[in-house]
């Protein structure tokens, strides 16, 4: 079971979204901790907003060499890796989470990468639904319980 | 430091530099300014060859060159056992660095060099400052032999070859060191480093370093998964370590070679040791001897050379397969690109080689793969992908494990010189190449490398994170986490930068405590300092949220908060630990400015507590510490209490237009809605002041902190000529009433009481250190007591001041010093300036950000500059010189009430007195009383709806503006008497009131001034109001009013003296009786004691008609007035009605233009009349009551069309007389009748007068019926009255009843008779009336005055 942590990035790099949560797959081998919560140590925790501002030049670097909006694992930190998605409005999801060391090889890799794509341009069209409210502007945070709700649920549909 | 990872730094020869002789740091850092620590190039050219040598000798490879790379301070503690491994590593020469004195003990020096420093090799020392005429005896040139002490010429012409020579002795003393050191080496056994020294830490990182690489990394897994496994062939165990013995001691003497500066020869000696190592698969050595390979083929380039490696052996061991190397060497000549790039870019170093000279296509295609084809960078790759495999595999061998510290400054080095390629772009390689060697940055603005990809050289740099560097020395951590930063700001991304200068941090700040108190300590904050200005500016903490409305805007929308916070917060801990106060303070001052929104209350708090620690001990150590306060908003809102009457005082042009107003409009042609007076005086006279008089500003102060913001001075700032005194003992809360007494102050109120209580604690810290670090403060002429802000909220405070010069104050803003914190200006805040976020981001506005971020914090509080996010106000009073002060010390009324009868006069007098020193010399009079607002509404009230008629509003205008309730009785003997009223003197005015209907309340109101000069602007005008309580009882009322006619024959009952005036009218020959009419006046006495009343008609100036009644108390009377009837040559009843205000005139449509007349007329009439009457009442005296005297309010009449015809003259007269038809004499009246008789013949002659200006025509008609008919008889039917009415054969008219006047009319002024005969027939009363009707434009219809009655018998 991995923790990860999500966040929306605005144009300024300003954080309109940030949550943390657990995969809520194989979460039977611990039965100790609740589903959904994210297991970050401390120390992790703290770091991870940086690690996520800091792989922004990677994403602004990334973001020329490819027409792709998705940009797939972008930066690694220790035990962390950073995957992240530009949107058209130059909007940055990014997915921080660290490397299970239960999977085997890298089928499983392959398959999370895939999903964590799925999650990601499933996270866009909530955000573009998001963008499309007229009290809403561009990088103001998204406070939207809703929205908050449907996130957790794609994470749990994918992650 | 950035020299350490340079790609060549294998290659350096690490020389320390120390000061001796007592050599003093200002001459230590003045010697170095000559001497650089820094790299120095020396070529082996240069140097005198030395065949003695045994390996080194500089003869053989003229084009080498030695890099002497001068440090200050080379601790190699954590590295010595590596020195046999990566002898470069270790501190070869100590130079001694002395100042010329005439006794210095050179050899003592040496023998001490040698002591300190046993591991170097060479110690020699250089004298600086040695006076030239010394130096020729000390640097004597024919002295070939080797010299280990240097002397320096003070002398600047010959500075620079001075020092090359010296830097060449130097080197030629170290090539013959090396060569005894290295000659030493041969019969040793060398071992791998770990084993030299406790290896267990390095297993263990290793061992991490090993599982990430398996599990993590892909890239790492796919550049390593070449064709050729490690092999472990069963090789003959001696002869292998025989092999190996050879590999490392060959390895050994590469790197020599390499430091000597002869790379030909390193280049053999390496690959040698490679192919040797490799059989051995000794793969930790074999790793380095490539590295070795490397470095020196770069070296070669550098010089010019051309590299031959052997690319069989190369091959083999780099296991590049042919077609590989192929691929790279033909795929630079493929792309056209590539050819001419790789001309341009290698142009000096492979263009001298015969195979890229001559590179035809054909032939590099015919030769096939070769290692010497590929550009360097492609094979500076391959060579650092090897060395990296080779250490990875050395793992697998306990004994021969490669250092982390040689892992990752393997990666860090290989990843400098991809940097230096990268960034080199396509320029030429000679300069590319020294940026390379020499670590220079070298920016070139076309980034566009075809070697190596900014991704490729992130994958490199994410191989050093899967290495657990946190298990390594301090230092090393210290210098790859710079060296990372250093390389990411190459690379431009600044983030990655800042995320790893703060891992830096977070990584020494455990080991920042025992660095405590030693020399350099203010070098290490400065450079702290300076990484953590840079985290700021990258993190977005630079947004001057306090100052710029944009960064305010931004930060609202949301910035990474939290973020910023955990960096603040380590910035904290950090500045904490190393005892670096004045960072530290204003770090705590930008969290509490910038972010008291994020944080909880009790971080407000402990920050605040921190502040104050630091305050007080820097106060202690006179350190000199201040922080500004935090909030530069806190003045939100002040106004001026005027504690006067506000109407007090007026500037004397405001008072001069109001009164003079209605002149000029007066003086318009007509009524201009436009041309409204101007509003001259410029200020409101709420906002006057009299100088050094006591005033006081309601100050609302905010506190957005979770602590008690204390205020221990506040001082008024104003702007201009006029200052103010800030009365620092009067300033106090605000609770509700302004006179408030200053004793009360202290017991604010009591919810804050309770928050007082409740932080009683953390009060008395602040107030002690207050008093200890301020001792200024706590004088007396500071504020009283503390005042105290409450948490979250915001205060209203009084303060008191006093103008001291007059002209127009301006109060800016306020010097207020809060707590522990320095004084500090504030403005006024007004509102807030709002800016729309920009949406974009600006790319370019990263650069172009301000630094010294907390500086910046604290001068925008300090300047209190925050003009872009909010507008500041100004309060701007007016200050006027001393004003007189006038006062009412008595009045002849008791207590000022008095009682009055409607209509009475009464006399009083009131005493004022000047208590000023200012002398009154202007004093004018005006009156007030209850009735007037009253009817003012109504007035308003029918301007608006034309609801009543003109005359009632001239009623109205008139009771206002005519009527005068009080008169000033000795106004002369004032203006005699009293030219001026002097300070400390009296003046006495006597009044005369008038006591209205409805009157409740009056005052005097009296204007009085010191007219100081004749520009009025400068005067003031000061009021006082003598109010006086005044009730009204009701005396006598006129109840109703009547006019009846005249006639001489009209009986008039119990009048004797109406009687006897008629008589004596109708004797006179002058007059008529039909000039006049009886005015009936109905009084009634309202009052409870006897009036005496009179009334008089005065008909001219000489003759009046008097009534003199007294009337009993609730009683009516009946005053009969005969009055003269009013023609129209006297008064024009056509003029409009007038209006007393002034106002404009306006038609009114909805009435006919009849009745618009017929109200002239009545207007004019009452006019008239009221002229005419007076009248007064008279209590009738006696012991009990007082005499009172006044008037009835004839005003009360009110005349209706009616009376009014009968007051006025019609123009044209009738009057009809009836003759005796023999004589033609008039016939006698009896009484009012004629009597006649019947059957005889009368004439009756009707006089036609034309009063008028025009000539009038008409018909007259004679209306003769019969009269007792009309009063007997009960009427049945209109026919019976018509029969009734008929004269026929009762009357015989001689004639015609109806007839025109005359053909040619009536003359103005003329007259005419007409005559008719008749006879009466029948016995009876008859009625004869004549009617005229005018056929002139008006159709007027005439009718007789009298009529005629008959009586026939």
């Amino acid at each position: 079971m991995s923790s990860y942590y999500f966040s929306i990035i605005g144009t300024r790099d300003n954080p309109l979204y940030e949550v943390e949560f657990s995969s809520f797959k194989s979460s039977s081998s611990s039965s100790s901790t609740p589903p959904g919560i994210s297991q970050f140590t401390d120390s992790v925790k703290e770091i991870l907003p940086f690690v996520s501002n800091s792989s922004l030049d990677l994403i602004e670097d990334a973001q020329w060499s490819t027409s792709q909006f998705n940009l797939g694992r972008i930066d690694s930190f220790y035990g962390l890796l950073v995957y992240a998605f530009i949107t058209q409005g130059n909007i940055k999801f990014i997915l921080c989470f660290e490397s299970s060391t239960t999977n085997n090889g890298n089928v499983t890799q392959k398959y999370d990468e895939n999903s964590i794509k799925q999650f990601f341009i499933e996270i866009n069209d909530l955000y573009v639904k998001c963008l499309l409210n007229p009290f809403y502007a561009v990088n103001d945070a998204i406070t939207s319980p809703d929205f908050d709700l449907k996130v957790k649920l794609l994470a749990k549909k994918y992650l | 430091m950035s020299t350490v990872y340079g790609y060549t730094t294998p290659a350096n020869v690490k020389t320390l530099l120390v000061p001796i002789n007592k050599c003093t740091s200002t001459q230590f850092n003045r010697h170095l300014q000559v001497l650089p620590p820094d790299m120095h190039e020396v070529r082996l050219l240069d140097l005198s060859p030395n065949t003695d040598l045994q390996y080194f000798n500089p003869q053989t490879f003229p084009n080498g060159r030695i890099f002497l790379d001068l440090h200050l301070a080379a601790p190699e503690a954590n590295s010595i056992f590596l020195h046999d491994f990566e002898p470069f590593r270790k501190t070869f020469v100590v130079i001694g660095v002395a100042s010329y004195t005439a006794d210095i003990n050179v050899e003592y020096h040496l023998e001490n060099l040698a002591k300190h420093y046993p591991g170097a090799i060479v110690h020699n020392i250089i004298v600086f400052d040695t006076p030239t005429s010394e130096i020729n005896g000390l640097n004597r040139a024919s002295d070939h032999s080797a010299k280990s002490v240097f002397y320096h010429d003070a002398s600047s012409d010959h500075n620079l070859t001075a020092l090359e020579t010296i830097i060449c002795g130097i080197t030629q003393n170290f090539l013959v060191a090396l060569d005894t050191y290295a000659a030493s080496y041969t019969n040793i056994t060398l071992r791998s480093p770990v084993s030299i020294t406790d290896s267990y830490i390095l297993t263990k990182t290793i061992n991490q370093a090993q599982k990430r690489l398996s599990s993590g990394s892909t890239s790492f897994k796919v550049s390593f998964s070449g064709p050729n496994p490690p092999s472990s062939n069963p090789i003959d165990s001696k002869s292998k370590s025989q092999q190996r013995h050879n590999g490392r001691q060959l390895k050994l003497m590469a790197n020599f070679y390499l430091l000597a500066g002869k790379y030909v020869d390193s280049v053999q000696h390496f690959i040698d040791a490679a192919i040797t190592l490799k059989k051995c698969d000794d793969y930790l050595w074999l790793g380095s001897a490539l590295e070795g390979i490397s470095n020196s083929v770069v070296l070669l380039h550098y010089i010019g050379s051309n590299h031959q490696l052997s690319s069989s052996l190369i091959s083999s061991i780099l296991s590049v397969s042919k077609m590989k190397l192929s691929s790279l060497s033909t795929t630079d000549l493929l792309s056209p690109k590539r050819t001419s790039v790789d001309q341009s870019s290698n142009g000096r170093t492979i263009a001298p080689s015969p195979r890229s000279s001559v590179s035809g296509s054909s032939f590099s295609f015919s030769s096939g793969a070769d290692i010497n084809a590929i550009p360097l960078p492609e094979l500076i790759k391959i060579f650092s992908a090897r060395v990296l495999f080779y250490y990875d595999q050395s793992t697998n061998d306990f004994e021969n494990m490669v250092p982390d510290l040689v892992y990752v400054e393997s990666i860090l080095r290989t990843i400098k010189f991809m940097i230096g390629i990268y960034l080199g772009g396509n320029d030429s390689s000679s300069l590319l190449l020294q940026s390379i060697v020499f670590c220079k940055s070298y920016s070139n603005t076309i980034v566009n490398s075809q070697f190596f990809s900014k991704s490729d050289i992130l994958k490199e740099i994410d191989k050093v994170f899967q290495l657990q560097l946190v298990d390594m020395g301090i230092i090393e951590q210290c210098r790859i986490y710079s060296t990372l930063a250093s390389m990411y700001g190459d690379l431009d991304l600044v983030r990655k930068k800042a995320f790893i200068l703060r891992f830096l941090i977070v990584g020494i700040l455990p080991k920042l405590n025992a660095s405590d108190g030693q020399i350099g300590k203010n070098d290490q904050n400065q450079s702290i300092r300076g990484i953590f200005e840079y985290l700021f500016t990258i993190y977005g903490i630079n947004l001057e949220t306090e100052s710029s409305p944009i960064d305010a805007s931004i930060q609202s929308q949301g910035n990474w908060v939290s973020l910023q916070i955990q960096l603040l917060r380590l910035c904290l801990r950090t500045t904490e630990t190393l005892k670096d106060y004045p960072f530290h303070l204003k770090l705590c001052t930008l969290l509490l400015t910038r972010y008291t929104h994020c944080l909880p209350s009790d971080d407000q708090h402990k920050l605040k507590g921190k502040i104050e620690r630091i305050l007080f001990l820097s106060n202690r150590n006179n350190l000199k510490l201040s922080v500004p306060y935090w909030d530069p908003f806190l003045v939100r809102k002040v106004k001026f209490i005027n504690n006067r009457n506000r109407d007090e005082v007026m500037p004397f042009l405001d008072y001069q237009n109001n009164t003079i107003n209605t002149d000029e409009e007066v003086n318009a042609p007509f009524f201009d809605p436009y041309n409204k007076p101007l509003a001259s005086s410029t200020f409101n006279k709420d906002k006057i002041l009299i100088r050094d008089d006591v005033y006081q500003l309601k100050v609302q102060l905010q506190n957005p902190f979770a602590f008690e913001v204390e205020i221990n001075d506040l001082t008024i700032v104003t702007e201009g000529n006029v200052t103010v005194q800030t009365l620092k003992n009067q300033i106090r809360p605000f609770n509700g009433t302004q006179y408030q007494q200053p004793t009360a102050s202290r017991s604010i109120n009591g919810s804050l009481n309770k928050a007082r209580a409740v932080t009683t604690g953390s009060r008395k810290v602040t107030g002690a250190n207050s008093t200890g670090m301020q001792p200024s403060l706590v004088s007396s002429n500071t504020v009283n007591s503390a005042i105290v802000v409450p948490p979250c909220s915001s205060e209203h405070f009084v303060v008191g001041f006093k103008p001291l010069q007059v002209g127009e104050l301006k109060i800016i803003g306020f010097n207020i010093c809060i707590g522990v914190c320095e004084e500090q200006f504030f403005r006024i805040v007004d509102k807030e300036l709002t800016k729309v976020a920009l949406k974009v981001k600006d790319m370019d506005g990263r650069s172009a950000k301000k630094e010294n971020t907390l500086d910046k914090v604290c001068q925008n509080l300090r300047n209190n500059s925050i003009d872009g996010r909010i507008s500041t106000k100004n309060l701007v009073l007016h200050v006027i010189p001393p004003q007189p002060a006038l006062s009412l010390i008595g009045i002849s009324m008791t207590n000022g009430w008095i009682m009055l009868l409607e209509g009475e006069r009464f006399n009083f007098s009131i005493r004022l007195a000047n208590n000023s020193s200012v002398l009154i010399n202007y004093l004018s009079f005006s009156f007030w009383d209850s009735t007037i607002e009253p009817l003012n509404k109504k007035l308003n009230a029918s301007s608006g709806s034309q609801t009543l008629p003109a005359s009632d509003v001239y009623e109205i205008e008139w009771y206002l503006l005519q009527f005068k309730p009080f008169r000033i009785l000795n106004k002369e003997t004032i203006m005699e008497k009293y030219r001026t009223i002097d300070p400390q003197s009296e003046i006495k005015i006597d009044y005369e009131i008038n006591g209205r209907r409805g009157m409740k309340e009056s005052k005097i109101i009296l204007e009085y001034a010191h007219k100081e000069s004749e520009d009025l602007s400068k005067n003031y005008i000061k009021y006082v109001n003598i109010p006086l309580n005044v009730s009204i009882m009701p005396s006598l009322e006129i109840v109703g009013c009547d006019i009846l006619p005249l006639f001489s024959d009209l009986i008039l009952e119990n009048l004797d003296n109406v009687l006897s005036f008629i008589t004596k009218v109708i004797k006179a020959d002058t007059e008529e009786i039909s000039d006049y009419c009886l005015f009936l006046v109905d009084i009634r006495n309202s009052w409870n004691e006897k009036l005496s009343c009179s009334l008089s008609y005065s008909f001219d100036e000489t003759s009046s008609f008097d009534v003199n009644e007294v009337i009993e108390p609730g009683k009516t009377t009946r005053f009969l007035l005969p009055v003269k009837r009013v023609s129209s040559k006297d008064v024009d009843l056509t003029k409009p009605i007038p209006s007393l205000r002034n106002k404009q005139f306006v038609k009114n449509y909805t009435i006919t233009e009849a009745e618009e007349m017929q109200m002239r007329e009545i207007f004019w009439l009452r006019n008239s009349l009221l002229e005419k009457l007076s009248n007064h009442w008279k209590t009738i005296e006696t012991k009990a009551t007082g005499k009172r005297a006044g008037s009835i309010d004839l005003r009360a009449i009110r005349l209706s069309t009616k009376m009014s015809n009968v007051l006025v003259y019609s123009k044209i007269r009738l009057l009809t007389t009836i003759l005796d038809d023999g004589q033609q004499q008039p016939v006698a009246k009896e009484g009012t009748q004629y009597l006649l008789k019947i059957d005889e013949f009368y004439t009756l002659r009707t006089t036609i007068i034309n009063n008028t200006e025009s000539t009038i025509n008409g018909i007259l008609r004679h209306l003769p019926f019969p009269m007792s008919i009309l009063s007997n008889t009960v009427v049945h039917s209109a026919n019976l009255i018509k029969a009734q009415m008929s004269i026929d054969r009762k009357i015989l008219i001689n004639g015609v009843l109806q007839s025109p006047v005359c053909k040619k009319g009536i003359e103005p002024g003329d007259k005419i008779d007409l005559d008719l005969g008749f006879v009466i027939l029948e016995k009876g009363e008859y009625e004869w009336g004549t009617v005229l009707d005018t056929l002139n434009k008006d159709n007027l219809q005439i009718v007789g005055r009298e009529p005629l009655y008959i009586s026939a018998s």
